[in-house]
């Protein structure tokens, strides 16, 4: 839950959307494109990359002084799996609603219907 | 869409109990079944009954939830309006438009999620749900939702990026406050 807090705080800026964009687009690249495609000065983009970094959301390979930069997917896996506990919900709805409509088919069931289902008649048409 | 996302970067495929909800690849859309052991006119009326929503819309929701308002006019061109207060979170309301309705087969609908107040603002998610009639008188419902769409990659990125963390903030802080 940490890790997927930090990729989603990482992914509410839009100069590091920006950024993730632009090497989705071009794939690996360095801090000197990266610069040019997206406008930022490097300063400012090399704290964006940090954030980006301890998110997962992207790796960092140094080749003697260059440093490349490229997507990980393991941030997004991060905020992915985060998205399981949103399945969580919708799975405690279903299973109230399964077991509202399941409790009460007074056609097949006489005598089953419950005292509170006052509502059968109100079919949509 | 972008079918351009690297394959299985961002695909999920749970399984909870007996609903599948997978995430598409491009992350812009959700898609959820799940079956239901009543015919397809009982789980319609499920959906779209404010008398019925009430029942199950806030399970899932934490202790203290309360569902405020619950409006449903199941006409194409209706309206639906769920409002629930959430302890320590405050005010989330669901504001719907019913843009197809199919009795008992389906319904589409365009939605805004909206917390803290507030009507609804920006594009609106669209939603379609269907329910296939099964032996021995269940349903097998698929629930589609498609976040709203991108005109550019950047935007794209934007609003699929914060739409979703949007979101899931909002659902972590539906089932963890």
């Amino acid at each position: 839950m940490v890790a997927s807090a930090r990729v989603l705080d990482a992914l509410g800026e839009a100069n590091r959307r920006q950024l993730l964009d632009l090497l989705h687009q071009h794939g690996e690249s360095t801090v000197t494109a990266l610069v040019e495609r997206s406008g930022l000065r490097q300063p400012s983009l090399s704290k964006h990359l940090k954030v980006l970094s301890e998110a997962d959301l992207v790796t960092v390979r140094p080749e003697g002084r260059r440093r490349h930069y490229r997507l990980e997917p393991k941030g997004l896996q991060a905020a992915y799996e985060w998205f399981a506990s949103f399945e969580d919900v919708w799975q405690q709805r279903f299973d109230a609603l399964d077991a509202l409509v399941s409790s009460d088919v007074p056609e097949q069931r006489a005598g089953a219907m419950p005292a509170s289902e006052s509502d059968t008649h109100q079919e949509p048409s | 869409m972008t079918d351009a996302t690297p394959a299985n970067l961002l695909t999920l495929d749970g399984r909870i109990g007996s609903a599948k909800i997978a995430l598409s690849e491009d992350g812009s859309s959700y898609t959820a079944e799940r079956v239901f052991g009543a015919p397809p006119a009982r789980v319609y009326r499920a959906f779209t009954d404010p008398q019925q929503l009430r029942v199950w819309f806030p399970a899932g929701a934490p202790e203290g939830s309360q569902m405020t308002t619950c409006d449903s006019n199941p006409i194409a061109g209706g309206t639906y309006l769920y409002e629930m207060i959430i302890p320590g979170f405050g005010e989330v309301a669901w504001h719907g438009n019913y843009t197809r309705v199919d009795a008992p087969n389906g319904l589409d609908a365009e939605e805004w999620f909206v917390m803290g107040g507030g009507g609804p603002d920006g594009p609106p998610s669209t939603q379609t749900l269907k329910f296939d009639e099964l032996e021995g008188g269940m349903t097998k419902m698929t629930m589609s939702v498609r976040m709203p769409d991108p005109q550019a990659p950047d935007e794209f990125m934007e609003q699929s990026a914060a739409g979703l963390a949007t979101s899931l903030n909002a659902m972590d802080r539906l089932i963890s406050a």
